[in-house]
């Protein structure tokens, strides 16, 4: 059994562990390193009806790169006899809870990518003053 | 003159998570990155498509790059420090990394040609000029360094060293205009 971390603001008891799924940069590499794109990989879990229709081992990663920022030694094994083995609700919920999450996480970060690319124009600039 | 972390002690930086970090890139720490990323390459390709991935906001390629830059300074420091540190970087610090690595990457090792293009330059005398001067080293002890570096990632560098060092290395650099990156990779003109 993994050692559960302890419950925060954004935690939640699931199944009798406490998962708190992040989609920070640890996540993000784990994923990016299995699945290839972000961009790609959030469309097909969108596709997939919110990541239920996806294999059982995929759904297992997704969750393990989610809650490794919390709980850095747990193991993708031990993720997946969970899913297998849990309430096939609280496997539907985990999964979306964790597809929502990421797939917010790659919205935020396409935004980022494009307000980097088009910055907003400062409303003092309009004017053609101060040049 | 382009910047080398070979020749200066000012360090480039990246900024996220609120903090600005400095970033060394020297031989120390491509030979860091060569031996995470392409510890059985002979060639620098492995560095060209490393940068490529960064450009393209490859997080474990961004990290492996913040990590060799940091180790100068933190030479305890790991992969995993440094990726504790990006969990604490917005989106929109992801998203501004690449180009901050790359431009400092791109200082310190010149810019990686395609075939037939122009990389970077790399000032040799410079480069030696300090070492001697302000490092208080000695010039064979230069070459010896830059070689050592050299063959720890390519087997076939013996030609360069020759080349550098015929007729007293000190003013004759390998030639002008040569980026790090073709220097390491053998790339002549």
């Amino acid at each position: 059994m993994a050692t559960a971390p302890a419950q925060t603001a954004t935690s939640c008891e699931l199944g009798g562990h406490v998962w708190d799924l992040k989609y920070t940069a640890t996540a993000l590499r784990h994923l990016q390193m299995i699945f290839g794109s972000l961009e790609q990989f959030a469309t097909q879990l969108l596709k997939e009806n919110m990541g239920q229709g996806l294999s059982l081992r995929s759904q297992a990663i997704l969750i393990w790169a989610g809650q490794r920022a919390v709980e850095p030694k747990l193991k993708l094994r031990w993720v997946e006899r969970f899913l297998r083995t849990a309430d096939p609700r609280i496997r539907l919920l985990l999964v979306t809870w964790a597809t929502s999450d990421f797939a917010r996480a790659v919205f935020e970060l396409a935004a980022a990518r494009l307000e980097a690319a088009n910055p907003p124009v400062d409303p003092d600039d309009e004017d053609g003053e101060g040049l | 003159m382009i910047q080398s972390h070979l020749l200066t002690t000012e360090p480039s930086t990246v900024q996220f998570a609120g903090s600005t970090w400095p970033l060394i890139f020297d031989f120390w720490a491509i030979r860091k990155l060569g031996q995470r990323y392409a510890p059985e390459d002979t060639s620098l390709d492995w560095l060209r498509e490393l940068m490529a991935k960064v450009a393209a906001g490859d997080i474990d390629a961004m990290c492996g790059c913040i990590w060799a830059g940091m180790l100068r300074e933190n030479p305890s420091l790991t992969f995993d420090d440094v990726l504790a540190l990006l969990d604490e970087a917005s989106f929109s610090d992801l998203v501004a990394l690449p180009e901050q690595i790359l431009a400092a990457m791109q200082d310190a090792y010149g810019i990686p040609r395609e075939a037939g293009g122009n990389g970077g330059p790399w000032d040799w005398e410079v480069a030696l000029a300090t070492w001697v001067k302000e490092w208080g080293r000695s010039e064979a002890e230069f070459w010896r360094a830059t070689f050592r570096t050299f063959t720890s990632i390519s087997n076939g560098l013996a030609k360069l060293y020759e080349k550098a060092s015929q007729g007293g290395a000190s003013t004759r650099a390998p030639a002008e205009g040569y980026s790090l990156f073709d220097l390491l990779s053998l790339r002549g003109r």
